[in-house]
C-alpha cells in the first residue's frame, strides 16, 4: 500500500520533533546548572504542532509566537547554537543575549519572534497578514499562542478586525489545558476555544495536537483557505506539555497519573509506529541514526553556546533606537560570517502599487441607501 | 507662506507622504468617511482609498498592534488616536512591542510607526478626557515622544515622523487644532530632537511645549512691559530632550520657569529641573520654578476647570519670582 | 564513568536544596527524562530529572539533608559499575541542615594573630565571629571596640566597628552574656570567620580568664564611651565665619557665588537682596560696581595654596612614611590586578595652554640661561606633585609608601633603550638647576655612566615625545613608581576663548596612573593642578 507521505515528509518531521525534543531537555539541565536563567518555558510533549504546521507552509511564510518559542525557530530551521546561545545570555545568540528564552527572533527564517505578554502578539500576526494583503502577496502569516491568551481583549479585539478585512492569517491556538497553574476549564465560560471563532464568523476549528500528521493536514488546509483570500482561521491544537509551566513550575495542579497518561501519547513515537507501516522498509536502526545525529547537534548547540563570551556591554547602547543610516542586523551573518540570502525584502513606497480595495465604495454606498442615508 | 491651520498643516503633512511613499497609511476611529473626528484627514479618503485610509472598529488595543505589526514587516503606519485618553488602552502594543522590537530582536526588526491623536485639556470634557499623558511617553526607551505648538511645526514633524525609523508618538492639541499659523509649502522638515527658540531673551528662559507655548508667549509679553526679558525655548521633542538647547538658554539667562499642562510629580519638567541643576548649576541665580497643571483631576465646571491649569498670570508670578520681582524678593 | 546527577537549580533564586526523598534507589536502571529524587527548593517541591541514560550506582546526599545547587546528588554509571574513584567521594559534604553555624570544612581558618578558636574557644562560652559584611569581604580590621571586656551585652548590641573593603560597619552580638575577653583588640585585622571576642553567656559566671584585661579600661572610659575621634584626629574643620548678611550660613546663588570667585569678591561682604537675604547676581555686579573686588584672579589660587603642604627646607630628606594598605585600598588592588594584571594603568588627558609657559622660556633666553620648556615642565610637576600628597606614593608589598620628598623622574631615550635619572628635590630647585641637572644626566646617561642611586626612586616620571612632533602618547609607568605623565608636542592650535576663536600654543598630557594606588579624583585633581600651574606660571613662585 503507498503511503499518503513521502518518506522524505515523515522522516524530516521525525527529525524535527526529535531535535525540539532533544534541544529542550538540555535546556531544561542547563537551567538546572545554573547556565540558564530568569523564565524558561519548554515545548516537550508539543513538538508535533510547531513540525506538523512548519511542513505544511511555505518558508517565506511569516511565523510568530508567544514566550513558549524555542520549538517553532527549531522547526524553521533556525541554528540550534545560536537559539542556545540566547537562552545562555551570550553574545552569539539570535538576539545579542538581550531577548533570552522569551525572545527568540530569526528574521531570516521569517520567524518574528516570542512574545512575553500574553496575547500581545495577536494582533502583531493580524498586521503582518495585513501587510501581505496590502502588497498583493499571496503570504500567510501563522500565529501561535496558548489556551489563557484566549481570554485577553486582544484576541477578541483582532479576530474580529481579521475576519471583517478577510487577513491571512491562521492562529494556532496550542491549548495545552493550562494557563500557567490554572486549568482553562476554571476560567473559561466556553472552554473550547475554536467554537469563539464562530462569534465573528470565522472559520475555527479543533485538531488534535499530539498527533504530527492532522497538525499538518489541518494547517495545510488552512493555508490554502488563507492563500485564496477567503479570511482567517483558528486552529485549536489540543496538545500537552510533559513539564512544568516554566523551569520553576512543580506541576502540583495536576496529577501524576495525568502526566504519565498523556506521556502515552507521545507525538514523536507515534510518527515512529505510523512510518514503520509505511512500507518504506525503515527499521529500529534508522530511527535511532536521526536520533544520535540531533542528539550531537544538540550538544555542538550547547558547547556552542557554553564557550560563546557575554555581548560586549557596548551592546548596551544599541539596538533601542535605529540611528540614523543604521542597517538591520543580520545574525547569522553577525555570528556565524555566513552570507545571508533569504532576508525578506520589501517593495519602496515608490515601486508599490496598492490595489487592495478594503471597504468598496460600491458596498458601502449601497449600504448607505439601504440604511436611508444618501452620499 | 500660506497661512494654515494646525489641523489643516497636519493633513498636508499626511497627504504629501502618502503621495510620497505608497507604504504610508492611516488607521484609525472615524479617519476616513467620517472625515477625521477633527478633521485632520478630511479628504483622504477620497484621494487614497479603503485600503490606505482606514476606518478602525473601537479596538484601540487591537488597530494599534495590528499596525505595529505591518511596521514589523516594512509598512509605515500613522495611527490615529482619536485622543491620547483612549490610547491608554493601546498602550501595551506602544510600550512593550513598539518600543522593544529593536531590543528584543538584537537589531534585526525596526519599527517605523507614528501614533498621532489630541492630548491634554479638551475644554469642559471632566476628568476621562481631560489629561496631558505625554510625560508618560518619554519615560519609555525605544520611542521618540513630540509635541509641536505651531502649525509650521506640526507639518514639518509629522513628516519627520513619519519618515523616522522608530516609533514615534505626536501629541497635537484639541484646542491647537484651529490655531492658525504660517505654514511653508511643500518639503517642510523640522527634524525631531531640536527645541526651538521661539522668543530671545536676556533675564529668563520660559520653557514649554504644544498649548503652552501660548500661554508663555502671552506672558512674555507682558513681561516685557515691566521691563523683564524673556526667552521662550519651546522644546517640540520631548524625547529625546535637546539638552543643549536647554542648558544653552539657561547659561544664557541664569534663571528658568518651566510650564508642563500635565501634573507635576514625574513630569518632564522634572527632568529638565533636573538636568538643569545638575549640568548647569554653577549658572543658576535662582532656582528653577515649575508651573504645572494643578494635582487633581479636571473638573467639569469652567471656574474649576480654569483654574487647573496653568495660565499666563501663573507664568508670570513665577518669572517673578525667579526675577527676585514682587512677593518674597 | 560515573556521572553525577547534580542539584539542580530550580528557582531563579535557588541557592540550595533538601532531598525530600529519593523515588530511584541504586541499582535502578534509570532513562533521561526520569524523576529520581524530590527536591524541596526555597520557593516549592520539584523533581529532580535524569538527563543521561544509566543505573543510579550510589546515593551522595541521603534524604533529608541539603546540598548546595551544582554539587552531586549521586552517580549514574553502567551497570555494577561501582561509584569509586571518579567524583563520588570528592563530592562536598552535604551540609546538615540542623548545624548550620557548626564550622564547614570550608570555613576560612582564624588569622595569625588571632588565637585559634579550638584551643580557647571551648571553655571561653560563646565566640562572637568576624562576620561577613559585604560579598567581597574576606577580612575585617577592628577600628574600634565599643564594649569593652566584663561589659553587659544584650543581642542586637553594636560591640565593634570593623572596616570592611567598602565600609566601615558594626559587629552586632547574637547573644546575650559579659564581654569576656577580646581576642583581636583595634587595629588588628581578623579573617571573616574568626573570633573577634567571647562572650560569657547569660546566668554563667565569667570564666577566670576573662576579667584579666578588663581593668587598663578606666581611665580612658569616660571618654572612650563617646564616639572618640580617631587616634591623632584632625580637629574639626574651622567654621564658616558668619557672613555679613547675617543669620547663619551665607545664602547666595550658585552663580553669584562663581562670579565672586571669579572676580576675587569677598561675598560675605556683600549684601543679599533675594529671599532670607540671599545674595543674586545684581547683587554682586552692584558690589563689582562698587569695587570691592580684590586682585582678581590669583586670589583664590593662592587661597588654595596656602593649604597645600609646605616646602621643606634644603637639606632634609625625611624618610618616606610608610602606611599599611587600607581595606578597601586592598580590595581595589586585588581587583584592578585581576582585571589588568601586573600594574593596574588608568589615562587621564588635559589640554594645556602652553603661552604663557613658553613666553618664560623666551623670557630666559633674553637672559642667555638655559630653560627648556621640559624644564618648566619637570618644575610644574614637582610642585603639583607637593600639593598632591596623594599621588606622592608608591606601593611597596602591602604597604604604600608615602613620600616626603619630592623627586621626579625624566624619561631619556639612550642607545637601545631608554632610562629616567631622577632630580631630587625637584620642588625646591629652580629652574636654572633643574636644567642644569637633567641635562648633565640625560649626558651621562648615554654614556651610561649613570649612578643606580641616580636612576632609582621617585614616584613620578615625566616623558616626553614633543621633540618628535608627537602629539598626544600614553606611557607605561616605571616601578615603582606610581605615575607617569606623557608630556606632547606644543603646537599651535585653534580654541574658543571667550566665544571667540583664537590661536593659542596647546599641549597634551596623558597621566597614567597606578589604579592599585591611585584613584581617578586623585589624578585629575594633580592633573588640574599641573595645567593650572603651566597656564600660569607665576604660581610656581608661590
Amino acid at each position: 500500500m503507498a503511503s499518503a507521505y513521502s518518506k522524505d515528509l515523515l522522516l524530516t518531521m521525525y527529525r524535527k520533533m526529535y531535535l525540539l525534543r532533544r534541544f529542550e531537555e538540555r535546556a531544561g539541565q542547563q537551567y538546572t546548572l545554573g547556565k540558564i536563567a530568569g523564565f524558561c518555558h519548554l515545548y516537550i510533549g508539543q513538538e508535533a504542532v510547531a513540525v506538523g504546521c512548519n511542513e505544511a507552509i511555505r518558508p517565506d511564510d511569516y511565523m510568530l509566537s508567544a514566550y513558549r518559542d524555542h520549538g517553532q525557530p527549531l522547526a524553521r530551521g533556525s541554528d540550534a547554537g545560536m537559539i542556545m546561545a540566547e537562552l545562555f545570555g551570550r553574545g552569539t545568540g539570535y538576539s545579542k543575549g538581550k531577548g533570552g528564552s522569551m525572545h527568540i527572533f530569526d528574521i531570516e527564517h521569517h520567524f518574528y519572534g516570542g512574545y512575553g505578554i500574553v496575547g500581545g502578539q495577536i494582533p502583531l500576526a493580524a498586521g503582518m497578514a495585513f501587510a501581505s494583503r496590502y502588497r498583493n502577496e499571496d503570504r500567510v502569516t501563522v500565529c501561535f499562542f496558548g489556551d489563557a491568551a484566549a481570554n485577553q481583549g486582544s484576541f477578541h479585539e483582532t479576530f474580529n478586525m481579521a475576519q471583517k478585512w478577510k487577513l491571512p492569517v491562521i492562529y494556532i491556538c496550542e491549548n495545552n489545558r493550562y494557563g500557567m497553574g490554572t486549568a482553562i476549564a476554571r476560567t473559561s465560560a466556553v472552554p473550547e476555544i475554536h467554537k469563539r471563532a464562530s462569534a465573528y464568523g470565522m472559520r475555527g476549528e479543533a485538531v488534535d495536537g499530539m498527533d504530527v500528521l492532522k497538525m499538518y493536514e489541518a494547517v495545510k488546509d488552512a493555508a490554502e483557505y488563507c492563500r485564496a483570500g477567503k479570511g482567517p482561521v483558528l486552529l485549536e491544537a489540543n496538545t500537552y506539555r510533559f513539564r512544568g509551566h516554566s523551569m520553576a513550575d512543580p506541576a502540583n495542579y495536576r496529577t501524576k497519573q495525568e502526566v504519565e497518561d498523556e506521556r502515552k501519547n507521545d507525538p514523536i513515537p507515534k510518527l515512529r509506529e505510523f512510518a514503520m507501516e509505511q512500507g518504506f522498509k525503515l527499521t529500529d536502526a534508522d530511527f535511532e541514526a536521526i536520533e544520535e545525529e540531533e542528539k550531537r547537534a544538540v550538544d555542538a548547540a550547547v558547547k556552542f553556546a557554553d564557550e560563546s563570551p557575554e555581548p560586549s556591554v557596548d551592546e548596551l547602547w544599541r539596538d533601542t533606537i535605529v540611528e540614523e543610516g543604521e542597517q538591520d542586523v543580520r545574525p547569522r551573518e553577525r555570528v556565524l560570517g555566513v552570507k545571508v540570502t533569504h532576508w525578506p525584502k520589501y517593495p519602496s513606497g515608490q515601486e508599490l502599487k496598492v490595489t487592495w480595495d478594503l471597504e468598496p465604495r460600491a458596498e458601502a454606498e449601497q449600504a448607505d441607501k439601504k440604511a436611508g442615508l444618501i452620499r | 507662506m500660506p497661512e494654515l491651520m494646525y489641523r489643516e498643516a497636519l493633513n498636508q503633512a499626511l497627504a504629501e507622504e502618502m503621495e510620497r511613499d505608497a507604504n504610508v497609511f492611516l488607521i484609525g476611529e472615524e479617519v476616513g468617511r467620517y472625515n477625521g473626528a477633527f478633521k485632520v484627514s478630511q479628504g483622504l479618503l477620497d484621494r487614497f482609498g479603503s485600503a490606505r485610509i482606514i476606518d478602525a472598529p473601537i479596538s484601540e488595543l487591537g488597530f494599534t498592534g495590528l499596525s505595529v505589526g505591518a511596521a514589523a514587516v516594512g509598512l509605515r503606519p500613522v495611527v490615529e488616536m482619536m485622543t491620547w485618553n483612549f490610547a491608554i488602552l493601546a498602550m501595551d502594543q506602544i510600550v512593550n512591542n513598539a518600543a522593544k522590537l529593536r531590543h528584543m530582536s538584537g537589531g534585526q526588526l525596526r519599527c517605523p510607526i507614528v501614533f498621532r491623536g489630541p492630548g491634554g485639556a479638551g475644554g469642559r470634557l471632566s476628568s476621562q478626557h481631560s489629561q496631558a499623558l505625554e510625560a508618560n511617553y518619554a519615560h519609555f526607551p525605544g520611542l521618540k515622544v513630540i509635541a509641536p505648538a505651531t502649525p509650521a511645526d506640526a507639518k514639518g514633524m509629522l513628516k519627520a515622523a513619519i519618515r523616522d525609523e522608530n516609533p514615534v508618538v505626536m501629541f497635537e492639541g484639541e484646542r491647537l487644532y484651529a490655531i492658525k499659523g504660517e505654514v511653508p509649502e511643500g518639503e517642510h522638515i523640522v527634524p525631531l530632537g531640536k527645541a526651538d527658540v521661539k522668543r530671545e531673551g536676556t533675564d529668563v528662559t520660559l520653557i514649554t511645549w504644544s498649548r503652552m507655548y501660548y500661554f508663555c508667549m502671552e506672558a512674555a509679553e507682558a513681561l516685557a512691559k515691566e521691563g523683564i526679558s524673556v526667552e521662550v525655548l519651546d522644546l517640540r521633542t520631548l524625547r529625546p530632550l535637546d539638552e543643549e538647547a536647554i542648558l544653552a538658554s539657561v547659561r544664557k539667562t541664569n534663571r528658568a520657569v518651566i510650564c508642563e499642562e500635565g501634573w507635576a510629580l514625574a513630569g518632564i519638567g522634572a527632568s529638565v529641573v533636573d538636568l538643569i541643576q545638575s549640568q548647569a548649576f554653577d549658572d543658576l541665580d535662582a532656582p528653577v520654578v515649575r508651573v504645572t497643571g494643578l494635582d487633581v483631576n479636571m473638573s467639569y465646571a469652567a471656574n474649576l476647570e480654569n483654574a487647573t491649569q496653568p495660565d499666563a498670570p501663573k507664568i508670570i508670578e513665577a518669572v517673578k519670582k525667579v526675577m527676585y520681582r514682587g512677593e518674597g524678593a | 564513568m560515573a556521572t553525577p546527577i547534580q542539584m539542580p537549580s530550580l528557582s531563579p533564586t535557588m541557592k540550595e536544596g533538601k532531598i525530600v526523598k529519593w523515588l530511584k534507589k541504586v541499582g535502578d536502571k534509570i532513562s533521561s527524562g526520569d524523576a529520581i529524587a524530590e527536591v524541596e527548593t526555597d520557593k516549592s517541591n520539584l523533581e529532580v530529572e535524569a538527563f543521561d541514560d544509566g543505573y543510579l550506582i550510589s546515593i551522595a546526599v541521603p534524604e533529608g539533608e541539603v546540598a548546595t545547587v551544582g554539587s552531586p546528588i549521586g552517580f549514574l554509571g553502567a551497570k555494577g559499575e561501582k561509584a569509586t574513584g571518579g567524583g563520588a567521594p570528592s563530592a562536598p559534604a552535604p551540609q546538615k541542615t540542623e548545624a548550620p553555624k557548626a564550622a564547614a570544612p570550608a570555613a576560612p581558618k582564624p588569622p595569625e594573630q588571632a588565637p585559634a578558636p579550638a584551643a580557647s574557644g571551648a571553655g571561653e562560652g560563646i565566640a562572637i565571629l568576624m562576620p561577613s559584611l559585604s560579598p567581597t569581604m574576606t577580612e575585617g580590621k577592628i577600628v574600634k571596640w565599643l564594649k569593652k571586656e566584663g561589659d553587659k551585652v544584650s543581642s542586637g548590641d553594636a560591640i565593634a566597628e570593623v572596616e570592611t573593603d567598602k565600609s566601615n560597619l558594626e559587629v552586632e552580638a547574637y547573644d546575650d552574656g559579659t564581654l569576656a575577653r577580646i581576642t583581636v583588640q583595634a587595629g588588628d585585622m581578623a579573617k571573616v570567620g574568626a573570633p573577634i571576642a567571647f562572650l560569657t553567656p547569660k546566668g554563667a559566671k565569667a570564666g577566670a580568664s576573662a576579667p584579666a584585661a578588663a581593668p587598663k579600661a578606666p581611665a580612658q572610659a569616660p571618654a572612650a564611651a563617646a564616639p572618640s575621634a580617631p587616634a591623632g584626629g584632625q580637629a574639626a574643620p574651622p567654621r564658616r565665619e558668619a557672613p555679613a548678611s547675617g543669620g547663619g550660613r551665607l545664602r547666595a546663588s550658585p552663580l553669584a557665588k562663581r562670579m565672586a570667585q571669579e572676580r576675587g569678591l569677598d561675598i560675605s561682604q556683600v549684601r543679599g537682596t533675594g529671599p532670607l537675604g540671599r545674595v543674586v547676581k545684581r547683587d554682586v555686579e552692584q558690589a563689582l560696581g562698587q569695587g570691592l573686588a580684590k586682585a582678581p584672579a590669583q586670589a583664590p589660587a593662592a587661597k588654595k595654596a596656602a593649604t597645600q603642604p609646605e616646602a621643606r627646607a634644603f637639606g632634609t630628606r625625611p624618610e618616606p612614611q610608610a602606611v599599611p594598605v587600607s581595606s578597601m585600598r586592598k580590595v581595589i588592588a586585588q581587583r584592578m590586578s585581576e582585571v589588568k594584571p601586573g600594574v593596574p594603568h588608568f589615562y587621564l588627558t588635559v589640554e594645556v595652554e602652553m603661552d604663557a609657559a613658553v613666553k618664560i622660556r623666551e623670557e630666559a633666553k633674553a637672559l642667555d640661561l638655559k630653560v627648556s620648556v621640559n624644564d618648566i615642565i619637570v618644575k610644574a610637576a614637582a610642585i603639583a606633585l607637593r600639593r598632591s600628597p596623594k599621588m606622592n606614593v608608591s606601593l611597596q608589598g602591602d604597604q604604600v609608601l608615602h613620600y616626603g620628598t619630592v623627586d621626579v623622574g625624566i624619561a631619556v631615550a639612550i642607545e637601545d633603550g631608554l632610562i629616567t635619572p631622577i632630580i631630587r628635590d625637584a620642588d625646591l630647585k629652580g629652574l636654572q638647576a633643574i636644567s642644569a641637572e637633567s641635562r648633565d644626566m640625560a649626558e651621562r646617561a648615554r654614556k651610561r655612566s649613570l649612578k643606580p642611586a641616580e636612576y632609582n626612586g621617585g614616584s613620578l616620571t615625566v616623558s616626553n615625545l614633543g621633540m618628535y612632533g608627537i602629539d598626544q602618547f600614553i606611557a607605561v609607568i616605571n616601578p615603582p613608581q606610581s605615575a607617569i605623565i606623557a608630556v606632547g608636542a606644543v603646537a599651535e592650535k585653534a580654541v574658543v576663548r571667550d566665544g571667540q576663536l583664537a590661536v593659542r600654543k596647546m599641549m597634551t598630557v596623558t597621566l597614567s596612573g597606578d589604579h592599585r594606588v591611585i584613584d581617578g579624583a586623585t589624578g585629575a585633581e594633580y592633573l588640574r593642578e599641573l595645567k593650572g600651574l603651566l597656564e600660569h606660571p607665576s604660581r610656581l613662585l608661590f
